[in-house]
This record gives structure tokens, C-alpha cells and sequence, in this order.
């Protein structure tokens, strides 16, 4: 094959997988940028069956331009690192409609060494490894299908070995040099999941759009304080609007109060999404770098991630059974002329009630005996009294209408209450011994305060549907239908069948040591790794092993290498050579002959035996059979023996 | 002044290294640096650590180590590419100026050689072969351009690499203590016969008349490099063996003498045209002698007569 038609093939087949890559990154590329490529893809093969001519420079720069534009428009200023990656593939697939000759495809493919890890940068698990890994293996062997102009075929063979050869040294050195911290800060790419929202507002919603994803792993320690349910703290809503409960102010503020420490810690694996807010159980103060925890006893993180994150907390008791004036003005406020009825009802309670506890215990009954149902899909409510709608006419709604309406009650009767997100029990894996917990355990619930008691919780919902306490929503067998419907087509919607549920819990467990053990092997493991592999002497022989690793290994295969093309060479080869270089004779422009007659004179005590050799070699390089296993023998004591004789001298 | 006395130097070395006909290349003469491709790689493999440490994003932490440790091993790879390789100089065939100079090779790789690029590193211009040699001996020509006439030494052959990825340069050199000639590009003309009979009887010169195959004195064995138009057709009709006929006295044949002095023109036009003229005579089968500023080549004919006179152009 001509080498044009090869850089030809292999930038189409490159056109391509920038196309891939970024219709895989849409979510955070946006649309407009991708249907751009995919334009500049389709001319790429076109201009490759011969339907349109090769574009000239000014038409690429152009294009160029306009893709420039159409970056800066559709993502802005404001997403940095996408707008980066967006130039940079877009940059790449431009210039694969110039490449004409070897060297430029040579530079285009060492370019995309840079290029495909890009997508590290959005996603993490398995999958993009295993994708993007495969990337790399197929550009490094475009590379050296241009470089050495060979068919793809050939080349991906040759390139494997030496892929293979690298690849166990670049993990040794993952795990052995020392990490280094970020030298400086750079913007990082928003996660395309979408997690908890800040501000809950249940009653327009008509069909609760749950999903499979996981949120986050848990890894929680045998001790007494860790038993279901498992709420997870993650937004406190402490603002009501009438329509919706937003996120309080204090949410990022940092926390002030004492707390006395309640037990072991225990740590959290979360997925990347797009809000800050970590998920504890109960109150917890963070035990890992990059958290901070704030007023309410939640941790979040300083710093907006798009891989897993994991943390260490440390639950603790908070010192909060004082309130403050302001605190208590913030938790008991309610907007002007909102739903008449339910003021009413709460108003009637308080007056038939006199203790906290007792309202509760009024709502409950009421809740219990209402005739009110739980459902994933509930009625919308576009009624401006929203709360009156639901407790008197729908009475049909999921953990936002209950909690909603609960706390609503709650503050009409001047209890402070507020509203919390976040999930509500998990999957236990049994052969890994942690918590999944997935999106569709989203939950909301009330807090309220007691004074000298502090804040406790309450969860309405539980009235209705208590055995979404225990457990995941997955294992509510009187919803299974309605939630599997709100699925869609997932794993998980398939669970009932044993085959797949298996391949899912493997699947599951599979990315659970993968965020651990790969995502998230940051200094701290990697100081413990080397402690168990070093000992005491971890903190200089790591950086030095690193060193003999790769001296040993190069020098070895140099070795190696070296001794297989000697062997590759015929004994009495060898022996000559040997011979030869023992004398110190030049014999390059020399035939054996006189060679051998240039040793007789150097070492003249040994000429009997070096025309024997001789004989023996010449017989050996120029008749058709080979030697005898004794002639072998005889040539290497010959050869033994001249060396010998002419060291005496 | 350092720079030419350390390129002196680094000449030095080398000539010493690498003065023979016949190499076998191995540890002690095989140069093996990353290229330019192979520096790009580097950067590349340092942006992603950067990237990889500011994100504490491990996997293209991973990317970037792969890539050191692929540019480490390419260096060996590349290294033991070359490892083995026998390249011999047969010849270099010297021709006119304006057409190549061919040298031939015989190169001999222990095992499979790929990528490699033979030329001369100061005359050849370079359109890569990229050339992949199996475990055989194989014969190869190198193409040399000369524009200047004259005689040159073999100088430095250079057999070149990129094996694997074009991410390594690795090189070495063989200096044959051969030489070439380049002989002047001939330029037609006339061919001067009435000058030479002028200059008939002070320098006794002639040429012969091919077709006076009675004034020959005497019948002797052809030798290669014999003019074949003194082959006596005759009797090679008659035995089937080549006799060439010897002519008497100068009186029989016309002297023919080409004659620096009595050429037109500026001294490069005027060998040029003597060139010519050298291969015409030859062609019409002609016995001529060349008279050159510093050199008198005496009348004769035949391949290596002819071979003299360019040599003694080209060096003019």
C-alpha cells in the first residue's frame, strides 16, 4: 500500500473517533459543538470517497473560525475546561482534513496522546478507562502504521508488545513515586450527573424521576451506632416560599458549635455530580482534606469534583439544644396567605395540644387515619394552596409532599421545623461489606427542635409508607411495578431476575474497588501501601525502588535482547569471535583465513591447535552438514585452550 | 571558532570509529537519541503529569508515565534495531556530473531491520526510504548528486532509523577509504579532428583507421578494455577467438590529439566539451590522447583509456 493511501485510511478511521468521542461527551460539550464535528466528520469522508475535493488552507481556516465561534457561543467563558477540550478535538479533527503526508499524521497521532486522556477529565469509571486505554492502543499503533508506512494490521501487532512491555512500569511507578500536590489550581469540568436539587418543591412535580445511578458507597464500621434506618443528611431547606423549601443560607457557612464525638468513623465513596453537598449520617465532622462541614453538621466539599470523591467523618453529637432568636425566627417563618385550611387545622391542634410531642402525635393520627397513600407518580398541584390541596383533596404524594406538609403544619404552630434532603437506606453488599445507595433513594424528611433537646427528626412519610424505612425503595414490594415503570430500562429494573442481578452486583462491586482502590489512591493509601510493602524505611525506599525497578527491568531486557541475537548467531561463530576479539584483530576487511594467520603470529604457541580450529570452522561454515556434537566439543576446547596457551606468553 | 574545531573534533572521532568498507554494527558505534517527534512525545508526557497532579486524576497520571516509560523503551528497541547490521561498500560508480553517482551496498541484518535509511550525509538529499530488511543479505544503491565535477573520497555514509514510532533518531556511520569521480557534464560539439592533425607530428598521436585491417603488423589476444574496433572480425569468423590487430608506424593512422588549448571557451565549458569529445572519439571508435594544463595522457584507446581521460577532466 502507498503511503499516502495509508495516512489516507488511518485519518479517516481518526475522523471517526474524534466523532465518538465527542457525541460521548455531549452532556458536557454541548450540542451545537457536536453536530459541528460530526459536520466536519462527514466532509472528512467525503472528501476520502472522492465526492468533494480536498479542502484548500483558507477553507480549514475558515472552518477553524467557525468553530471557534460556535465553542465560544454555545459554552462560554464560564466552563473553561470544556471549552478547552472542545477546541482542542476540534482543532484535531480540523486538521485531519489537511494531513496529506506521513509527518504531519506523525505529529497529529503524538498529539493525541494528549488529546484522548482529555476524557479522563470527565469520566472515570471502568468503561472510559477501558475506552480510552483502547484509544491509546490504536493510536499508538496508527503512529507507527505512518511512521514505518505499514498496514494498521502489522503495525497494531508490533505495538501491542511494546504497549504490553510499558504498561506494568507505568503502574509500578503510579503506585511507587511519591504524589505530588496540585502545583496550582485549574478550573475543573462540571459532572453531567445531576444529584440532589436545592430547592424541593414536590407538588408540581406528576412522576418522580428516579434513576438507577448510584449516589454514593458507604463503608460503615461494626459498631452500635450504625443501624437502619440510614438517613443521609445532605440539604437542610429551611426557607418556604409558598411553593417551594430553598436551600438555607447557611448551608456553606461553616460550623461553630461544640460536639462531642459518638463513635468510629466510617467512610463515604460519592459520585461526581453537579452540587457540593456530602452526604453524613446524622451529624459528622469530615476526617479528610478538601471537606469542610458547616452548620448543620453536613460535610461538603470545598472544592467541586467531577471523579468519586472519598471521605472519612467522624459522627458526632452537636451542642445545638440552644437555639438562637434569629435561628428561631428563620425556622418558624412562613409567606402571608397561603393555604387557609391547613393554618386552620394546625391552629385547631395547638390549641387541643400541649406539648410538642403531642402535635406530633395529633399529625400522625391524622396522617395514619386520612386515608392518605404513597405513590412514585402522584397528582400534579398548580393550586396556590398547595398544602391544602394535598392533605384535603389529592392526598396522594411521595416523601416531599409529606414532609412538605408536615413541616408547613409544624411552623404554623410555632415549632421550629425544617425541611432535609437526601437518601434513605442503601443496598448492602455483603461480599464487600458496604452501602450502595442509589439515586431513586432520594428522600426528604422534617427536623424539628425541642428545647434542651435539640434538633430531632421526623419523617411523615414513614406514617404512610413505613417500610420505606428500612432498606432501599428497590425493596418495597408494593411499589416494585410503579417504580420499575419510573426506571426505564435499566439493570436494576431487571433485578427479579437472578442471572442478571448477579451480573449486576458483580458490576457494582467491580466499580466499587475501582473508585477505591484506583480513582481514589491519593497520598494517604499510597503512604499506607508503602508502609506495608517498606516498613519502617517507607519514606526513602519507595522513590529508590522506583529507580532499581526500572534499571532492573531495561537493563535486564537490554540483556536479554543482546544475548538472544548472540544466540541467534552459530557456535563456531561465536568461537571465532571470541577468538578474535581476545587477539584484538581487525578482521572485518579479512577473510577468516587470514585472520587465523594474523592469531598464528600473535600467539605462535598456539598454532597447532588454531589450524586445527581453523579446519574444524572452515568445515562448519562451508559444507553443506553441520558439525558433530563431539566437533562442537573439540572447537570449544580448542578455543579454551588457545586462549590459555596465549596468555602464558 | 569552538563550534568548527569541536565539529573537527567530533570528525576526528568518528573517521577513527568508523573508517572501513564493511561494518558490523553494534554497542560501540550505534548513536541512538530521541527525535524530534520524540521530544514532542516528552512534552506531551508532561502535560498530562501536570494535568494527572492537578487533578490528582490518577489515570492520566497513568497516561503520562506510560508514555516516559514508552519512549524509554523505544530507545532499545530502536538500539537493537540497528544491533548486527552489516553494511559493505562494493563500489561507488563515478558518472557526469548532473547524473547520480550510484554506491553500492551490501547490507546484512542479524534479524529483521526496519525503517532504515541509507545515504550519504553530506551529498544525498533525503527522500526517506523507510526501508525494511529481513534476515538476508540484500544488495543496495544509494544515489549520489553531485553538481561539481572533480574527485572526491567516499565520505560519511550515514544508515539512519526511526524504528519504533519515529519516536527515536538512531544512527551510524560507515567512511569507506574509497573514491569517486564526477566527471565533467559533456557539452556537445564538434568533435575537433583538424586541430588534432595540426598537432600530428610533435606529439605523435593518431588514430586509427578501423577499416585498414591490412596494415596491421601483428594479431594479439583481446583483452577486455581493448578498443573493439581493432577486433579482427575476420578471423574471429574463421576460430571463434577474439584477435585484436596491431598497427605499425604512425604514418598509417591519423593522429588525433583533444586538446585543452584548442578548445572554445571558459575552462569549465572547455572540459566540458572535451568530455564530449572523449566519448564521441571513443563512440566512433577513435584512438585519441588528451592534452589537459597539468597532465598529457599518451594516445590509446579502449574502456579504461577512456576511464583515465574523464578521470584526468574531472580533476583538472
Amino acid at each position: 500500500m502507498s503511503a499516502n493511501s495509508l495516512v489516507k485510511r488511518n485519518t479517516l478511521i481518526t475522523s471517526l473517533i474524534y466523532c465518538a468521542i465527542s457525541l460521548l461527551l455531549f452532556q458536557s460539550l454541548g450540542y451545537v459543538f457536536c453536530v459541528s464535528i460530526v459536520l466536519v466528520t462527514i466532509f472528512k469522508v467525503s472528501t476520502t470517497i472522492g465526492a468533494v475535493k480536498n479542502p484548500s488552507k483558507l477553507v480549514v481556516n475558515l472552518l477553524a473560525v467557525t468553530v471557534i465561534v460556535v465553542v465560544f457561543l454555545s459554552l462560554g467563558l464560564k466552563n473553561t475546561i470544556e471549552m478547552f477540550v472542545a477546541m482542542l478535538i476540534g482543532a484535531c479533527a480540523l486538521k485531519m482534513l489537511q494531513v496529506t503526508s506521513a509527518q504531519q499524521a506523525t505529529s497529529a497521532y503524538i498529539l493525541n496522546f494528549f488529546t484522548y486522556p482529555c476524557f479522563y477529565l470527565f469520566s472515570q469509571n471502568i468503561l472510559a478507562f477501558a475506552f480510552v486505554a483502547g484509544l491509546l492502543l490504536f493510536n499508538l499503533a496508527q503512529l507507527f502504521s505512518v511512521s514505518h508506512n505499514l498496514p494498521i494490521k502489522t503495525s497494531y501487532k508490533s505495538s501491542v508488545k511494546k504497549f504490553i512491555f510499558s504498561l506494568p512500569l507505568a503502574v509500578a511507578m503510579v503506585l511507587l513515586v511519591p504524589k505530588l500536590p496540585p502545583f496550582w489550581q485549574l478550573p475543573n469540568a462540571k459532572s453531567a450527573n445531576t444529584g440532589l436539587s436545592e430547592d424541593v418543591d414536590p407538588f408540581e412535580i406528576t412522576e418522580l424521576s428516579r434513576s438507577s445511578e448510584l449516589a454514593f458507597r458507604a463503608l460503615l464500621p461494626a459498631a452500635d451506632i450504625f443501624q437502619p434506618p440510614f438517613y443521609w443528611r445532605a440539604i437542610v431547606h429551611d426557607r418556604f416560599d409558598g411553593k417551594k423549601w430553598q436551600m438555607s443560607r447557611l448551608q456553606g457557612v461553616g460550623l461553630q458549635r461544640t460536639y462531642q464525638p459518638m463513635g468510629p468513623t466510617y467512610s463515604v465513596i460519592a459520585e461526581p455530580s453537579n452540587t457540593r453537598w456530602l452526604f453524613t449520617l446524622g451529624d459528622g465532622i469530615p476526617a479528610s482534606k478538601g471537606m469542610g462541614v458547616n452548620h448543620f453538621g453536613t460535610i461538603f466539599q470545598k472544592k467541586l469534583s467531577n471523579k468519586p470523591v472519598q471521605y472519612e467523618v467522624s459522627p458526632v453529637d452537636l451542642d445545638d439544644a440552644r437555639l438562637s432568636r434569629w435561628e428561631y425566627a428563620i425556622n418558624v417563618q412562613l409567606p402571608e396567605g397561603y393555604n387557609p385550611q391547613a393554618i386552620e387545622l394546625a391552629k385547631k391542634w395547638d390549641s387541643e395540644t400541649g406539648s410538642t410531642q403531642e402535635f406530633i402525635t395529633r399529625m400522625k393520627s391524622f396522617f395514619v387515619t386520612g386515608g392518605f397513600n404513597y405513590s412514585l407518580s402522584p397528582p400534579a398541584i398548580r393550586n396556590k394552596h398547595n398544602v391544602d390541596e394535598f392533605l384535603f383533596s389529592t392526598q396522594s404524594g411521595f416523601c416531599g409532599h409529606y414532609a412538605s406538609s408536615a413541616a408547613f403544619l409544624m411552623r404554623t404552630a410555632g415549632i421550629p421545623t425544617r425541611l432535609v434532603s437526601g437518601y434513605l437506606g442503601g443496598e448492602f453488599n455483603q461480599q464487600s461489606n458496604y452501602y450502595a445507595v442509589y439515586q431513586y433513594d432520594a428522600h426528604a424528611w422534617v427536623e424539628y427542635y425541642v428545647p434542651q433537646q435539640g434538633w430531632l427528626r421526623l419523617d411523615p412519610t414513614a406514617w404512610v409508607a413505613p417500610d420505606r424505612m428500612f432498606g432501599s425503595l428497590s425493596d418495597l414490594a408494593e411499589l416494585e411495578q410503579e417504580f420499575k415503570d419510573n426506571l426505564g430500562i435499566s439493570l436494576a429494573s431487571f433485578s427479579n431476575i437472578r442471572a442478571i442481578n448477579w451480573v449486576r452486583l458483580q458490576l457494582e462491586q467491580l466499580d466499587f474497588h475501582w473508585t477505591r482502590w484506583v480513582l481514589n489512591f491519593d497520598d494517604k493509601k499510597q503512604s499506607s501501601l508503602l508502609k506495608a510493602l517498606f516498613g519502617a524505611k517507607h519514606n526513602f525506599l519507595p522513590a529508590l525502588s522506583v529507580v532499581l525497578i526500572l534499571i532492573a527491568t531495561f537493563g535486564g531486557w537490554f540483556a536479554y535482547l543482546n544475548y538472544r541475537k548472540w544466540k541467534s548467531q552459530a557456535k563456531e561463530i561465536r568461537l571465532y569471535n571470541r577468538l578474535l576479539d581476545f587477539g584484538k584483530v581487525q578482521a572485518s576487511s579479512l577473510t577468516p583465513k587470514q585472520s587465523i594467520e594474523l592469531l598464528k603470529q600473535k600467539f605462535p604457541r598456539a598454532q597447532a591447535e588454531l589450524s586445527e580450529f581453523y579446519t574444524l570452522f572452515e568445515s562448519a561454515r562451508y559444507n553443506t552438514e553441520s558439525l558433530s556434537r563431539e566437533q562442537y566439543k573439540r572447537l570449544s576446547f580448542l578455543n579454551r585452550r588457545i586462549i590459555k596457551k596465549a596468555k602464558i606468553k | 571558532m569552538i563550534s568548527g574545531s569541536y565539529k573537527e573534533w567530533l570528525n576526528n572521532i568518528l573517521a577513527k570509529k568508523h573508517s572501513n568498507n564493511s561494518m558490523t554494527f553494534s554497542h560501540d558505534n550505534i548513536y541512538v537519541v530521541p527525535s524530534k517527534s520524540g521530544f514532542l512525545f516528552l512534552f506531551f508526557a508532561l502535560l498530562n503529569f501536570v494535568i494527572g497532579i492537578n487533578y490528582q486524576n490518577n489515570l492520566i497520571l497513568g497516561v503520562s508515565y506510560l508514555m516516559l516509560m514508552l519512549q524509554i523503551s523505544a530507545l532499545f528497541y530502536g538500539y537493537m534495531n540497528l544491533h548486527g547490521l552489516k553494511l559493505e561498500l562494493l563500489d561507488i560508480t563515478s558518472n557526469f556530473a548532473g547524473h547520480h553517482n550510484q554506491a553500492k551496498f551490501r547490507v546484512t541484518p542479524s534479524s529483521d531491520a526496519y525503517s532504515l535509511n541509507i545515504y550519504h550525509s553530506d551529498f544525498s538529499h533525503l527522500d526517506f526510504q523507510n526501508k525494511h530488511f529481513d534476515a538476508k543479505t540484500h544488495n543496495e544503491v544509494i544515489k549520489i548528486l553531485l553538481e561539481k565535477r572533480g574527485k572526491y573520497p567516499s565520505g560519511k555514509f550515514k544508515v539512519q532509523s526511526g524504528y519504533p514510532f519515529g519516536l527515536v533518531n538512531v544512527w551510524s556511520y560507515l567512511i569507506p577509504d574509497k573514491s569517486f569521480y564526477v566527471y565533467p557534464a559533456p557539452m556537445k560539439c564538434e568533435l575537433d579532428i583538424h586541430s588534432s592533425l595540426e598537432a600530428d607530428t610533435d606529439t605523435g598521436m593518431k588514430s586509427n583507421r578501423a577499416d585498414s585491417f591490412e596494415d596491421f603488423s601483428s594479431l594479439s589476444k583481446y583483452q577486455k578494455g581493448m578498443s573493439k574496433n581493432r577486433i579482427s572480425w575476420r578471423h574471429f569468423a574463421k576460430s571463434q577467438t577474439l584477435l585484436v590487430k596491431d598497427y605499425e608506424g604512425e604514418e598509417q593512422s591519423i593522429s588525433h590529439v583533444l586538446d585543452f588549448h584548442k578548445v572554445e571557451g571558459a575552462k569549465e565549458t572547455k572540459l566540458s566539451k572535451l568530455c564530449y569529445q572523449v566519448i564521441e572519439a571513443d563512440k566512433q571508435g577513435h584512438d585519441f590522447a588528451l592534452r589537459l594544463p597539468n597532465v598529457y595522457l599518451k594516445m590509446d584507446s579502449g574502456e579504461r583509456h577512456v576511464k583515465a581521460c574523464l578521470e584526468a577532466l574531472s580533476e583538472c
